[in-house]
């Protein structure tokens, strides 16, 4: 199979799959982003169901430090060391007068525990900056309460969590809260460790990333990233959830459709692709079968054809005292010599299409091979009324292939006679200069119409016109002609004449 | 000068035979290779057509062994290939030309007389060989041509011999017995017609005026004659 072909199947397949493929590359990539985008939408709304359900003990635990330190107005150190022994929510207790000044615990009365030491020492800063004491709204009866806050900062090890509130007298009291109680209470409305039937993991997770309470029944390696994250609303905002699940639900069907579909399409091209390779190697073979058939059946008619150009001629020769039998016995010999042509044309085709079309070459005389021709068409253009002009000018012996030399001829008469008969006269002229062999045969009939003039190289090709209505032929003379003069480095052409037409044949000179 | 003609197709076969014959040459039909070899034993032929493509023994094979015994032996192909290839081989196995189907009866001639040309150079030669006048025609014989100034016609085997028979004879009248018996052999039996016919087309090539011939005379009721 010819290899333009191959590469244009190929093309035909490749090109629209890899379009396919990265269109498809494309698409998946779009549509699994947009997927993934939105799975984590759906998990972290899921994440939000246990971020409330925080946010709502955080919420518990403020309402119970409301109510805990509702009477602390004038409390006194002993009453908050009380308080602070019997409210397990909270660690240590502040107090801060209306100036923001430290009121309790207070270092003049008495000696400190450790303890309170502790907390005074890590609450300096908040103290200093004034976090604990900020300003109070303006009312309109003068200044109001400073509004119950959060403050949370990490110290040592942990966070520390300090609820804050004005108190009707004016003072500031302060509570860090015990943050392994609110831990055990937040751990409490969450759900169980051992999710029941659950295939995912949710974690709650501290500002360095290590865990405080998971649940799930899903175990993800070490190396697994979360699909989904949401940090805690204030107070406990360096918190966050991350969701974990075993299987990317994202695109995974995606990914297998646009595989399965890719493969049908491979497989579908693929078979095209074949059956049009064997549809063509089939035509291929059949032409060739064709071509081979047409090849034989020229060569079994050659020997049937010489029976009956050598009889006639030797009829023509016995009946030279008849000339109307003689005659008759002519139109046998021109009508053998023209299918002796036309079976040449045919073989020179096939040769051409196999590619061992060659040239005998040998010492030639043009003008001898030219005259033979020209004799063997004079009693069928006589009979056609087509006067015969020559005027040959190559007496020079050339390197050329005779019997090429003499089909190029006969196939430019042979138009001649079978399509411009009626201008009556045909020239034929033949020069040698020192370039090669110059042949020109000039018609006077209706010449080739403009747009026809480079396809009647063409095989197979026919000017349609009421001229060439009802006149035999194959196509083919003129593809021949130029074929064999190309073939000896030379051309055949068309050159304009008015009226008729004239067709030059060069046949360049090469050293023998 | 005798020719072996091999060709399995009988009207082929036939139709050469009969060109050969009017060229004056002695042919011996062969239809197949075997019968080619068998003849070519029993005749010495002067030189052989062949066709290629022959039930039995082909035309290459034939020439194969003609050549071993007879390397000088002209040998023309006759084919119905005109595949370059053919005619490479056939040349290679030492083929003096090709003649291509479909032919006709001059191309037939044209190669015959080219072949017997080359012959008769190679050929050691003979007293009938030499050139002799005839009026203002030179003819040489081994080169089957005549000249008259600058002017060269072509002839065949028999017109040589009619008109070498007739410059022998100068002066004399011979019957168209004599001129059969020289010319066409003894064995055989043409019409008196056909000898008229050859006279008729030989003074159309080679004299000045066919209608008042100097070369060839008529003798009414005797014959012909050359002065």
């Amino acid at each position: 199979m010819p290899q333009r072909l191959i590469i244009a199947l190929l093309l035909i397949v490749a090109l629209p799959l890899v379009a396919m493929v990265w269109l498809g590359l494309e698409l998946a990539a779009r549509e699994r982003a947009g997927v993934e985008q939105r799975l984590a939408e759906l998990l972290t709304s899921r994440l939000e169901g246990s971020a409330a359900t925080i946010e709502a003990v955080v919420a518990q635990w403020q309402s119970r430090l409301m109510a805990a330190t509702a009477g602390a107005d004038g409390l006194d150190s002993a009453g908050a060391r009380r308080l602070v022994a019997t409210d397990g929510a909270i660690d240590q207790l502040l107090l801060l007068t209306a100036a923001g000044q430290l009121r309790l615990p207070d270092p003049g009365q008495g000696l400190l525990s450790l303890a309170e030491q502790a907390f005074l020492e890590r609450t300096r800063p908040l103290r200093e900056s004034g976090a604990l004491h900020p300003p109070a709204p303006e009312g309109q009866e003068g200044r109001g309460l400073i509004a119950p806050g959060w403050l949370s900062w990490h110290w040592g090890d942990g966070m520390s969590l300090i609820f804050y509130r004005g108190l009707p007298g004016g003072e500031v009291v302060a509570a860090e809260v015990d943050r392994l109680a609110l831990l055990a209470d937040i751990i409490a409305a969450l759900p169980d460790q051992r999710g029941a039937g659950s295939a995912d993991r949710i974690r709650l997770l501290d500002a360095r990333g290590r865990i405080l309470y998971q649940w799930g029944g899903y175990e993800p390696p070490a190396s697994e990233l979360p699909r989904a994250e949401l940090p805690l609303a204030p107070p406990l905002e360096s918190w966050h959830l991350a969701y974990f699940s075993p299987t990317p639900i994202t695109g995974a069907g995606t990914r297998l459709l646009f595989s399965a579909t890719l493969l049908v399409l491979l497989v579908g091209l693929g078979l095209a692709a074949f059956y049009v390779v064997r549809q063509l190697n089939q035509a291929l073979r059949e032409a060739a079968q064709r071509v081979n058939f047409v090849n034989q059946v020229s060569h079994e008619l050659k020997t049937p054809l010489t029976n009956i150009r050598l009889y006639a001629e030797l009829l023509q020769g016995d009946l030279e005292e008849e000339p109307e039998a003689a005659r008759k016995a002519g139109i046998i010999v021109a009508e053998s010599q023209r299918l002796s042509r036309l079976i040449g044309n045919v073989l020179s085709f096939a040769r051409g299409q196999r590619g061992t079309l060659r040239l005998n070459w040998r010492a030639v005389v043009p003008d001898e091979c030219l005259r033979e021709v020209l004799e063997q068409f004079a009693p069928g253009f006589e009979q056609a009324g087509i006067a015969i002009q020559a005027e040959l000018a190559a007496p020079q012996p050339q390197p050329l292939d005779p019997d090429a030399l003499a089909q190029i001829a006969a196939n430019l008469l042979g138009n001649v006679e079978k399509y411009a008969a009626a201008g009556g006269r045909v020239v034929v002229t033949s020069s040698q200069a020192g370039a090669g062999l110059s042949l020109t045969v000039r018609d006077f009939g209706p010449g080739i119409p403009k747009g026809q003039r480079e396809r009647i190289f063409r095989p197979f090709h026919r000017i349609r016109s009421d001229l060439t209505e009802g006149v035999s032929g194959t196509g083919l003379g003129l593809t021949i002609a130029r074929d064999l003069a190309r073939l000896h480095g030379g051309d055949l052409t068309l050159t304009a004449a008015a009226p008729g037409a004239q067709f030059t044949l060069t046949i360049p000179r090469r050293d023998p | 000068m005798k020719v072996l003609v091999a060709e399995d197709d009988r009207m082929t076969r036939d139709g050469l035979v009969e060109i050969l014959a009017r060229e004056g040459y002695l042919p011996i039909p062969a239809e197949d290779g075997e019968a080619a070899l068998r003849l070519w034993r029993e005749t010495q032929p002067d030189f052989v057509c062949l066709d290629i493509m022959m039930p039995g023994i082909s035309g290459y094979d034939l020439c194969r062994q003609l050549r071993a015994e007879d390397p000088a032996l002209p040998i023309v192909f006759i084919s119905a290939k005109s595949e370059e290839i053919d005619r490479v081989v056939g040349l290679e196995l030492g083929a003096d030309d090709f003649i291509v189907k479909p032919f006709g009866v001059r191309e037939v001639v044209a190669r015959i007389r080219a072949v017997t040309r080359r012959y008769m150079v190679t050929r050691a030669p003979q007293a009938e060989d030499g050139p002799f006048s005839m009026a203002d025609l030179t003819i040489f014989p081994s080169e089957l041509r005549a000249r008259r100034g600058d002017e060269i016609f072509d002839l065949s085997l028999r017109e040589v011999c009619l008109l070498r028979t007739l410059h022998r004879q100068r002066g004399r009248v011979l019957d168209r017995n004599a001129l059969f018996d020289a010319c066409w052999g003894r064995n055989y039996l043409p019409s008196s017609r056909s000898l008229d016919q050859q006279i008729s087309q030989l003074r159309k090539r080679i004299e000045r005026d066919p209608k008042a011939p100097e070369i060839i005379r008529t003798v009414h009721g005797a014959g012909y004659r050359f002065e």
